[in-house]
């Protein structure tokens, strides 16, 4: 639930967050709303708009505006919602979100706002960082200078916001007492054209701006500071792109090697206790073990994302807080937007090459939804750390001294990938843009408004990054727990193939003994077929493939359950009994002699060809059943399912087309 | 005198903007017009400039400064 409460009105009404941006709206939606929020589309578009609960009221958070001429789809979608009374998200009252240290910009859009007849909010963020420069703010001033209500906001700070839910309680509880706005937003339901009408007024505007500047004494020049001083440093043409690796290291490092031993703790030593203790209390029955397969495995599954997501909201946060990640932008902008994306989309795409989930979640950084959606489109194809795990065990079994190779190829395979892919949807986006008629903004996208360095607000970071995670989480469970629930009832039932092994005769529901005697046997056999053409037509690695969609993760482990590996076995058959590592190298050497066998059947003796076409496919299609939700949680179910889509057929094609000229070249 | 010529901290003034009239309605919106008092910070990677206009900070890319003739004040 939000902390704070709009006491004053009874009625709904819509609450925008408005400005520029970079300006602080998100973080002051953020402090709001809590976790209590929900992205929506903007009407008849497919740009998000964050919605939540103020009260009894809606906050939303409408994406940035430089003027009411847009430039872009967000723009648009935005003014949109300003000037058209008919519109759903029409807002009754708008906080219009200043930055203290660059306030020109937003009297500019404040001077063209209120000629739209809504009542506005005037909220002047980071004065405390402007106060420390000597810039001070009258309100009561700035109040009458604009005829609208100013306040001083930190957006981070609870006593702040509670000011300005002072103020906009007052202004509701106005409107509540004299009805006339209401009575005419259902009577005057025209729209105004804005570009139009911001034009008609632009030099009176701009007047107006210049005249505000001098009644506030807004100085044309301005000192040496502390972050002139760091940029000298950071934003230096030789040192600052290895600052800016430097971070992005430390960010991936963070995100798959600092969690390696916290996942491993809990995926060994949490699940087993879990489990046992679970067995004890409960025994084996058949109900035991679908709770156990289905909620017990979802908890794990989930938890064993938690250490890196969380690393990685954390550093993004402190990056953003502190005022990095714009001068990220402009140190890599120029090269990204050669592929059609733009300097902040070089964060998730390097946090993919760990794990995809967080880096879907990481194009929150991105403020165009355009790019956010190209740059959540090309993450799945960066080489994460499940994948490389399963890379690492198939290149040593097929590969030998050359496997280090062979991974690297991988990795640049990856990276080709997604700089093709992105330059695809960047001719895609012209062509269509070309055919519509729209301008793509090229002015706002050179120009980037830079925040002054500051120490990041930890409790802040803390709450905003749990809050992203259990929200995911919250959501990411549901569907988890039915597909996995599928999953084991397909498991679970049998399907006796005695004409091939006779072993199945004694299988009864839940308890099939292997799990080619089962119906998921039956679907991976069928699947099988159309893997034929790619090298690697049998039910043992189709089966993977399937297990695949759920996490990569998994991959190896369900291979190992499909030729009936387990340690045991693999430690007698080796005579390597003396520890954990010996046990699972043994393992890792029967799943390879028998990779060996099924590939060489399926190939006709060209098991290295097939491998890689096996490889190439598990490194183009979908990552994991959670990137997918990922996906669909931030940008819908539509994109969810053309990127599910697109990735299994470029997996296949590739994967084909390898194997087949392959077999013709060598 | 081209932006992107301009020395590190001299003050300059912009007198004219090579760009087409929607470019130069935008860049004016962005808070760059004519008469706009800057000084270039900072040459950044990749040919960007990091610049101070009062107390903002912006960084533009080389096409834009390029585009702007300025004069020391």
């Amino acid at each position: 639930m939000s902390d704070y409460k709009l006491k004053t009105v009874s009625k709904t009404k819509t609450v925008a967050l408005v400005g520029n941006s970079n300006v602080g709206k998100s973080t002051l939606f953020n402090t709001i709303t809590g976790g209590n929020q929900k992205i929506v589309n903007a009407p008849g578009t497919t740009v998000t708009v964050a919605q939540g609960k103020w009260g009894s009221n809606t906050l939303i958070d409408l994406p940035g505006i430089i003027s009411l001429i847009h430039n872009s789809i967000d723009e648009k979608a935005a003014v949109d919602v300003l000037v058209d009374k008919s519109n759903l998200l029409y807002p009754d009252l708008i906080i219009l979100v200043a930055d203290a240290m660059h306030i020109s910009r937003s009297l500019y859009l404040y001077a063209q706002l209120k000629k739209l007849d809504i009542p506005i909010v005037f909220a002047i963020s980071m004065a405390d960082i402007a106060k420390k420069r000597g810039i001070e703010f009258d309100t009561a001033f700035i109040s009458k200078t604009l005829e609208a209500p100013a306040i001083l906001l930190d957006a981070r700070d609870k006593k702040s916001v509670k000011s300005l839910e002072e103020k906009v309680s007052a202004l509701l509880e106005n409107q509540s007492n004299s009805d006339e706005k209401e009575i005419k937003k259902v009577s005057d339901n025209q729209k105004v054209n804005p570009v139009s009408f911001a034009k008609l007024h632009f030099e009176d505007n701009i007047k107006w701006v210049s005249s505000v500047e001098k009644k506030l004494s807004i100085s044309d020049y301005d000192k040496l500071t502390f972050s002139d001083r760091l940029d000298k440093v950071l934003l230096n043409k030789i040192i600052g792109p290895f600052v800016f690796l430097g971070l992005l290291f430390l960010v991936f490092q963070l995100s798959t090697f600092a969690s390696f031993p916290i996942i491993d703790f809990i995926d060994n030593q949490v699940r087993d206790f879990v489990i046992s203790g679970y067995d004890n209390l409960f025994g084996t029955g058949l109900i035991q073990a679908f709770i156990e397969n289905t909620v017990i495995e979802t908890v794990f599954t989930l938890l064993e994302f938690v250490p890196p997501m969380l690393f990685i909201f954390i550093s993004l946060a402190i990056l953003e807080g502190c005022g990095y990640l714009s001068r990220a932008a402009l140190v890599t902008d120029k090269l990204m937007r050669s592929i059609g994306l733009e300097g902040k989309s070089v964060i998730p795409i390097i946090i993919g090459f760990g794990c995809n989930l967080p880096a879907i979640k990481a194009t929150r950084v991105l403020k165009t939804s355009t790019i956010r959606k190209s740059t959540a489109f090309v993450i799945p194809y960066s080489l994460c750390s499940a994948r490389f795990s399963i890379f690492i065990v198939l290149a040593h079994a097929f590969f030998y001294e050359t496997a280090g190779l062979i991974v690297f190829l991988l990795y640049i395979i990856s990276v080709i990938f997604i700089l093709g892919i992105s330059l695809t949807i960047k001719i895609i986006r012209k062509t269509i843009n070309k055919r519509k008629g729209i301008k793509e903004d090229a002015i706002s996208a050179m120009i980037i408004h830079l925040p002054v360095y500051q120490l990041p607000k930890l409790s802040y970071i803390f709450k905003s990054s749990f809050s992203k995670l259990s929200n995911f989480l919250l959501g990411a469970g549901r569907v988890i727990v039915c597909v996995l629930a599928v999953l084991w009832c397909l498991q679970a039932i049998p399907v006796p193939r005695a004409s091939l092994d006779g072993t199945s005769a004694d299988d009864t529901f839940g308890n099939v003994k292997n799990v080619n005697n089962s119906a998921y046997g039956v679907l991976a056999r069928g699947t099988a077929q159309i893997f034929e053409p790619a090298g690697f037509g049998d039910w043992h690695l189709s089966q993977a493939v399937i297990s695949g969609f759920l996490a990569k993760e998994v991959v190896l482990g369900s291979l190992e359950n499909a030729y009936s590996i387990n340690s045991d076995e693999a430690s007698d058959s080796d005579k390597a009994k003396d520890s954990d590592e010996s046990a699972t190298n043994s393992r890792d050497l029967a799943l390879s002699k028998n990779l060996q066998n099924t590939l060489n059947l399926t190939s006709g003796g060209r098991t290295s060809l097939a491998a890689f076409s096996f490889m190439l496919f598990i490194l183009l299609y979908i990552p994991c059943m959670a990137t997918v939700i990922g996906i669909k949680s931030e940008f819908g179910l539509r994109q969810s399912l053309v990127s599910v889509g697109v990735s299994l057929t470029l997996a296949y094609v590739f994967s084909v087309l390898f194997y087949q000229i392959a077999v013709h070249l060598f | 005198m081209l932006l992107s010529d301009c020395p590190i901290d001299k003050n300059c003034e912009i007198v004219s903007v090579n760009l087409s009239d929607d470019e130069t309605l935008r860049l004016c919106e962005l808070g760059l017009r004519i008469g706009s008092k800057l000084r270039v910070c900072q040459y950044c990677p990749f040919g960007s400039l990091l610049i101070s206009k009062g107390t903002e900070r912006i960084g533009i890319s080389p096409h834009i400064a390029k585009s702007l003739v300025v004069k020391y004040i």
